[in-house]
């Protein structure tokens, strides 16, 4: 019998063996884009290095990582939120990747000081106004929000949302906490209609005039407008952008990232595939096919994001929110942000 | 104290010895392996409170409660209402368009239940065709909500009772159609009409099915989180994942899993315990569906009508929206490696129904021939999975694969993981979380067979095995052909598990509609979709037309 299970063990560690190919590198992704696959495609031909891909929600695969401990397959980690990446790092399941082209590439504000993880693309979380109802110069801030003029009118997504979750992070760095629930209690006064939907449905709620300004991601926005939907296309062209905070802090930037994991077998193989997603040609394919604005200072924009205008990001490094960032949970209860 | 113990137990193995046996031993462990996942993450809810933990349960957890109980009520009295009605006028009556609905009825089953949400809102948001429509002819604004707005408490009942009621109506019908006609002969001879021969002999009659369709119905509504989130409604679920990840306190998170799992575990066994000495078998060889009668031509009418409701809301307007869907964004159909995605999503949906009905014919068979609290509790446990979130049994099923792992390398084995990340581990996941599905349709099946005929077969010198295999299993093969059935379709359309524990480079139908969903990307995870109800159309079709053909074959 025992003869028998020894055979077995041996034929399947054969066959595990025999599947493992000598390059490769293992990504566990938040990220669900094409473009992405593409990318990583034209890598395996550039270099030889296959590509393994696990996509699915990022708190889940941090969780999987945590799980996996030191026999993670992992080697990076990709997400689309700051947010997740600082809770990874603290976690202790990235490294260091000391590479001094990472370094030179993404400016200080968008990557860990010590290069745990680094960002890929750029958002921004912009106020979206209906364009005949509403004059832009009467809302220059996010503070602005908590002003009593705009009651009943403000269209907004769950506390539950990452993005929202990064936004009040760095209301908090910038305000304090006792400020920034001041805000948040008036911001949900002033809401239209108790939190629910997605990004996308806040903007349709403006055109369908249950409010007038949503608080927004400039990704959704880009969706909108190249949507196959005729009718989606037409809201996203009713409504106007504000980037907040011009004359102060700066409009709030999100990125998404990537991270080197702690156990990563093939640490040379992934620093060579952030370097790729790093250069001029990956970071233009991103930003072109899902409309995110790139990292590298040296990458042209796409047409419809230079419409949208140049804009003063926040400065503060988005490394910096990590103590804000469970905070920011308790702040959206208590103001009763649901 | 262990001595005291062992004595105990060595005394209690004697006094029940003609309990051990291999059915019981085999079972016994095959219900613990399934329980283990849950068992792990139980433990949490003795840990003291977090912060986090007290901050949520004085502002958070009475939302949560209030919650869940309206959605659970509104969704248990639909699903019951729509599932038995429709069984009962499929099974009992002959009026047009019934062999249509018999297995158009199941339908709704095939779209997962947040696409459907999806489906719904697309249908009734500013930008729908429908609203587009009503702008453009006539010149009116529509504003937000023409008829009423969806993303709501209303909203989110209804759209969940559309999408879940064929539970109820697959597991009822099986045991109607199985039901002797002789007590409804009486209750007519006793001078009972129609409607109260329904209400007063076939629904309390029915009571077993009726209780495993409405309790998987209403555990798919305690494990959603996909629709609730996007409907903007904070439920228990709900709040495991803000404990779990918007503040990061696992711990919190598990105890409000356990304290999910406690909750359904009492109600299952409360129903029990006020079911008590009630047996429901009957040993009668002449069944209701052989003789249907003719509805006349208005209660024909009526009865399509009610019928076409949940068949309209549950498929035809969700379907219909994944078809709009998918005409704008055709081209995804070419560039999305379809056949492999069908091929994957079909062999892991036919390897675990297969799995989960072996297993749960044997769990229901011994249980009954040993009536043994300890499996039975077991049991019960073990139907668990399906109640709780499916990222929660992820992490329940990895503790003891990693722990396994962990063996095979200290023992220099091998220096990777074998078992997690691999299909293994999927199946085991499957297994956890479907045995509900699976126990209830054949448990329930299995309470219409009197338990003298099996102690007939054992009298007439058959083993157990052959008692279970040429006495139970013929009789029971409705209940398991419903079995395979919804767990088929239900590992068709899963989705958290094969997420988070699949393979590298392992992709099913459902993780492709999802990843463009989860993206705000509905119009493009149309195509993805509509192949997940196409690809369950055919187990459907086919399946039913093998339990018709079985009715029509003994007449």
């Amino acid at each position: 019998m025992s003869q028998k299970i020894s055979i077995l063990l041996l034929i399947v560690l054969l066959f595990v063996s025999c599947t493992t190919p000598s390059s490769e590198v293992n990504i566990y992704s938040g990220r669900h884009y094409q473009a992405d696959e593409k990318l990583f495609r034209e890598f395996t031909q550039q270099t030889g290095i296959k590509v393994n891909l696990i996509k699915a929600d990022t708190d889940q695969l941090i969780n999987r990582i945590k799980m996996e401990g030191s026999g993670s397959p992992a080697d990076l980690l990709i997400t689309a939120d700051a947010g997740r990446l600082i809770a990874a790092r603290e976690a202790g399941l990235l490294q260091p990747m000391e590479s001094a082209l990472i370094d030179s590439i993404v400016p200080k504000t968008y990557r860990d000081p010590l290069g745990y993880w680094t960002g890929l693309t750029k958002r921004a979380r912009v106020i979206v106004y209906h364009q005949s109802r509403i004059n832009p110069d009467d809302i220059t801030s996010y503070e602005d929000l908590a002003h009593e003029r705009w009651k009943g009118r403000i269209l907004v997504r769950s506390s539950q949302n990452h993005y929202n979750q990064t936004l009040m992070a760095s209301i908090i760095a910038a305000l304090g906490s006792d400020k920034a629930e001041t805000w948040a209690s008036a911001v949900v006064n002033n809401m239209a209609r108790s939190p629910r939907g997605n990004d996308r449905d806040q903007v349709k709620a403006i055109v369908a005039n249950e409010g007038d300004i949503a608080i927004v991601n400039t990704y959704y926005l880009g969706l909108l407008l190249h949507s196959p939907n005729e009718a989606e296309r037409q809201v996203a062209h009713e409504v106007g952008i504000i980037f907040p905070n011009q004359d102060g802090r700066g409009t709030h930037i999100n990125i998404s990232g990537i991270g080197l994991t702690a156990h990563s077998k093939n640490k040379k193989n992934a620093i060579r595939l952030v370097e790729f997603l790093l250069g001029d040609y990956a970071q233009g394919i991103l930003s072109e096919n899902n409309h995110e604005y790139p990292i590298s200072m040296g990458v042209e924009w796409p047409e419809f994001l230079k419409t949208w205008g140049m804009f003063i990001e926040d400065t503060i490094a988005l490394d910096r929110l990590s103590p804000h960032l469970q905070e920011s949970m308790f702040v959206f209860n208590r103001a009763g942000w649901q | 104290m262990a001595v005291r113990f062992f004595h105990k137990i060595t005394k209690w193995s004697w006094r029940h010895r003609r309990y051990l046996n291999s059915w019981t031993t085999g079972v016994f462990l095959i219900t613990l392996l399934i329980s283990l996942p849950l068992l792990v993450i139980s433990p949490e809810m003795l840990t003291p409170g977090s912060e986090v933990w007290k901050h949520m349960l004085s502002n958070l957890v009475p939302v949560y409660v209030k919650n869940t109980v309206v959605l659970m009520t509104g969704v248990g009295i639909l699903t019951f209402v729509m599932g038995v009605g429709t069984a009962w006028l499929v099974s009992m009556y002959r009026f047009p368009g019934r062999n249509i609905f018999s297995w158009a009825l199941i339908l709704p089953l095939s779209i997962p239940a947040y696409i459907s949400g999806f489906a719904w809102a697309g249908f009734l948001d500013y930008t729908s065709p429908l609203y587009t429509f009503f702008r453009q002819h006539f010149q009116t604004d529509t504003g937000a909500y023409l008829f009423f707005n969806i993303l709501s408490m209303p909203g989110a009942i209804m759209v969940l009772s559309f999408a879940l009621y064929p539970y109820v109506y697959l597991i009822t019908r099986a045991y109607i159609v199985r039901q002797s006609t002789m007590l409804f002969e009486v209750s007519a001879s006793l001078g009972r009409g129609p409607w109260g021969t329904f209400f007063y002999t076939a629904l309390p009659l029915a009571r077993p099915a009726i209780i495993a369709g409405v309790s998987l119905a209403l555990m798919e509504v305690l494990n959603d989180y996909g629709l609730v989130r996007y409907f903007g409604i904070d439920t228990f679920t709900t709040g495991i994942f803000a404990a779990w990840f918007s503040f990061t306190d696992t711990s919190a998170a598990l105890k409000l899993s356990g304290y999910l799992m406690l909750f359904v575990l009492l109600l299952l066994l409360a129903e029990r315990l006020q079911r008590g000495k009630i047996r429901y078998a009957d040993t009668s060889g002449k069944y209701l569906s052989e003789q249907r009668r003719t509805l006349k031509p208005h209660a024909g009418l009526l009865a399509i009508l009610f019928i076409s409701l949940p068949l309209l809301a549950g498929f035809i307007i969700p379907f219909g929206m994944l078809l709009y869907w998918s005409a704008q964004t055709m081209e995804l159909f070419w560039d999305q490696q379809f056949w492999q995605l069908i091929r994957n999503s079909l062999t892991l949906s036919f390897l675990a129904a297969s799995l989960v009905v072996v297993i749960a014919l044997l769990i229901a068979f011994t249980t009954r021939t040993f009536p043994l609290w300890v499996i039975r509790l077991f049991a019960k446990i073990s139907t668990l999975g399906y109640a709780i979130p499916g990222a929660v049994v992820a992490v329940g099923t990895m503790v003891p694969l990693l722990w396994l792992d962990h063996q095979f390398i200290s023992l220099s084995l091998t220096n990777k993981y074998l078992v997690t990340g691999t299909w293994i581990a999927l199946l085991y996941a499957y297994l956890v979380r479907f045995m509900a599905v699976g126990y209830n349709s054949i448990e329930s099946g299995m309470q219409k067979i009197s338990i003298s005929m099996d102690e007939a077969s054992r009298s007439l010198g058959l083993s157990i095995g052959n008692t279970l295999r040429k006495v139970n299993i013929p009789m029971l093969k409705y209940s398991m052909v419903t079995a395979f059935l919804l767990v088929f379709i239900d590992v068709l359309k899963e989705l958290p598990l094969t997420l988070i524990l699949r393979p590298f480079n392992f992709d099913t139908l459902a993780i492709r509609a999802f990843e463009y969903a989860s993206d705000e990307r509905v119009a493009e995870a149309g195509p993805a979709a509509l192949v997940i109800v196409l690809t369950g159309f055919v187990p459907v079709f086919l399946l039913y037309k093998f339990m018709e053909k079985k009715v029509y074959d003994r007449t």
